[in-house]
């Protein structure tokens, strides 16, 4: 009954005019996100970060969670007719969806991209349901060991799926600790590495870093280049798939649905993990794999669906253990703070109407994703059609704004600037953003719970290995940094990508 | 190219963990059984120190295939992006003396101008409607608080 009780008090919560408003702001938002290559949701949930102050706390969250799911169904969009991922997680879409555009088969494509993800993300949404509850209850008993082992885990899964150099990405990952580090120290009060700037006393917000590194970044990478991007002249006709499309697709669905939603409660895993593996089953278990990158629709349907459940599954750990798995929930979870609501195991008995609200406003939001985004394929595809130079500037200024009504300080802005700069230099050294800023929201608590652990066991790191939890986190973390150093793993992953 | 930047880019990161390094060990960095507050910066830094003396070493000692690696990223049209970042440095220092409607038009002007420098005429009208309108959006109607600057000009 309990259950049952829940999900009425969610959708009490979601479907009450204020909040289905911003569940349509941010999902129409997300959409335009995802469309627009440039700017990703983590920029976008930075930049309207402080415009949530003065919004109801489960309005905001809302429209926050409806920002990152609305860029996995918009990213799909461009990959078919540009050839142009706008995120990351929809570049497997490109190999096969811009085939069947090619093809004159753009509308199926679009349509089983567009029913792929609403079936996955609802199927995620349920499976989140069930699993929230059991998860937080045991959370309750986690201690402050088993939250540094999860905490280490997260950082590695996220260190282990680095594109490019593995040493830059730990010492990304390192670079962002040290950062989080400046200010008061939370146990003796201590003032550190401010360096007598009285504004650097309370920290370095995690809001002018992110929009630095993925905002101002962006668009000075994206400056340097001088050609437009081409939209692939096709006629979009028919966006619903045929029956022989939903025999092909089906499966490809179903096994995305779960690889995504498994793949996304990992932390350190998400969106991008989810349709990569997706597409290599799909290849795999398919009967004429020679048919992938040449327009095969369960290369689109799999990844598609898999983004989508994982983008659902990433907030199991956010909101019932408070651990950010990838760069979108730490927005979110410094989201939630911004509005004195902590994630973690507590929330459900603290906040249930926001617990259970922001869950099944994803419901509704897959819903309007499907209304709004099919009739509304016209609309996205010319939006890709503004100019740069329009992009960026509003780029830069959404990110001037958001970052100054924070604080009201202009030192926050030029914090902005140095890691725009610094994001800048890092990518044309081959080190990339994302480690720096997932260490950067974990390092406190990181820190916290390896102090507090060490402190309950009187120095002995045994306390890590004597429990069941984090003894294990530690065992498959060690696992994945010994494959990855051997160049097992890369080698495997080099395969892979030749292969596609 | 690409092992210069690799040395120039882990240099930055040695000399950021040394002084971390340094600082950490003044906070006092305590024992195990009672961590003081440069605990997890000292060994952060030293962890980022290792690392970027190993990315530094290779940029020294690689093979000459490294040598010739091209950027992931190329170096051509660095004028945009230094222009950009000095109109942004210029607009942070003027923004509160100013107030946001005038700064944002420069700024607005100065970034269309950077990318496309002929519809110079063009770019001075949408500036100015889009100053505008960001005003009206964030100052009136979302009550951000934004700078009015020494001529005081808001609605």
């Amino acid at each position: 009954m309990d259950f049952i009780n829940d999900i009425l008090l969610g959708f009490q919560v979601s479907l009450q005019p204020i909040n289905l408003l911003y569940c349509l702001i941010g999902v129409l938002i997300g959409t335009l996100t995802g469309v627009l290559p440039g700017i990703g949701p983590t920029g976008t949930i930075a930049i309207l970060l402080p415009v949530t102050f003065h919004a109801p706390p489960v309005s905001s969250i809302i429209m926050l969670a409806g920002i990152y799911y609305g860029a996995m169904y918009g990213g799909s969009t461009t990959s078919i007719l540009v050839n142009i991922p706008g995120e990351p997680s929809s570049i497997v879409t490109c190999l096969d969806g811009y085939q069947m555009a090619r093809q004159g088969r753009a509308g199926p494509a679009l349509g089983i991209s567009a029913f792929g993800s609403f079936i996955a993300g609802t199927i995620g949404i349920v499976g989140l349901m069930f699993i929230a509850r059991p998860l937080a209850r045991a959370a309750l008993k986690f201690g402050p060991p088993e939250y540094f082992c999860l905490m280490v885990l997260g950082l590695i899964i996220l260190i282990y799926l680095t594109q490019k150099s593995l040493i830059k990405a730990i010492s990304m990952g390192a670079f962002g600790l040290i950062l989080s580090y400046v200010g008061m120290d939370i146990v003796s009060g201590q003032i550190r590495f401010a360096y007598g700037i009285d504004e650097l006393l309370d920290g370095i917000g995690i809001v002018p870093i992110v929009m630095g590194l993925f905002g101002v970044t962006e668009v000075l990478e994206n400056l340097e280049k001088t050609t437009g991007v081409s939209l692939y002249e096709t006629h979009i006709k028919g966006l619903l798939p045929s029956i022989k499309d939903w025999a092909d697709s089906t499966w490809a669905i179903i096994r995305g649905t779960i690889l995504g939603f498994f793949l996304g409660i990992l932390p350190g895993g998400g969106a991008v993990l989810a349709s990569f593996v997706s597409y290599a089953v799909e290849k795999r278990v398919s009967k004429h794999p020679e048919r992938f990158g040449k327009g095969a629709i369960e290369g689109v349907a799999g990844p598609e669906a898999a983004n989508n459940a994982a983008s659902s599954g990433a907030f199991i750990p956010l909101m019932t253990l408070g651990i950010p798995s990838n760069v979108v929930m730490a927005m979110l979870f410094a989201g939630l703070l911004i509005h004195n609501i902590t994630p973690g195991p507590l929330l459900l008995k603290d906040h249930p109407d926001i617990f259970w609200g922001v869950i099944t406003s994803m419901y509704t939001g897959n819903v309007i994703l499907l209304l709004l985004n099919l009739p509304l394929i016209g609309m996205w595809v010319q939006i890709t059609k503004v100019p740069f130079r329009f992009l960026f500037s509003l780029i830069i200024l959404f990110c001037v704004i958001g970052v100054y009504s924070i604080n009201h300080s202009v030192f926050d802005i030029w914090i902005m600037i140095i890691f725009g700069l610094i994001g800048y230099f890092m990518k044309k050294c081959d080190y990339e953003p994302a480690p720096l800023a997932l260490a950067y929201v974990l390092g406190p608590m990181l820190e916290q719970a390896l102090r507090q652990s060490l402190i309950i066991s009187n120095g002995s790191f045994t306390i890590f290995l004597f429990r069941p939890i984090s003894c294990a986190s530690l065992v498959v973390g060690a696992f994945l940094l010994v494959t990855a150093f051997t160049g097992y793993t890369k080698k495997k992953r080099l395969e892979v990508l030749k292969e596609q | 190219m690409k092992k210069w930047m690799d040395r120039i880019g882990s240099l930055f990161l040695i000399g950021l963990s040394v002084l971390i390094f340094s600082s950490s060990l003044k906070l006092g960095i305590g024992d195990f059984g009672n961590p003081g507050p440069g605990f997890m910066p000292f060994f952060a830094s030293i962890l980022l120190f290792s690392l970027s003396s190993l990315v530094f070493i290779k940029g020294i000692i690689g093979s000459s295939k490294d040598e010739e690696g091209e950027l992931s990223i190329g170096w051509e049209n660095l004028t945009k992006p230094i222009n950009l970042m000095i109109a942004l440095i210029c607009f942070s220092f003027l923004f509160k003396a100013l107030g946001y409607l005038i700064t944002t038009f420069l700024l607005m002007f100065a970034m269309f101008f950077i990318y496309e420098p002929k519809k110079w005429y063009v770019h001075i009208v949408i500036s100015a409607i889009v100053a505008s309108l960001s005003f009206l959006v964030f100052y009136t109607w979302l009550r951000v608080q934004l700078p009015t600057g020494i001529f005081r000009i808001h609605w």
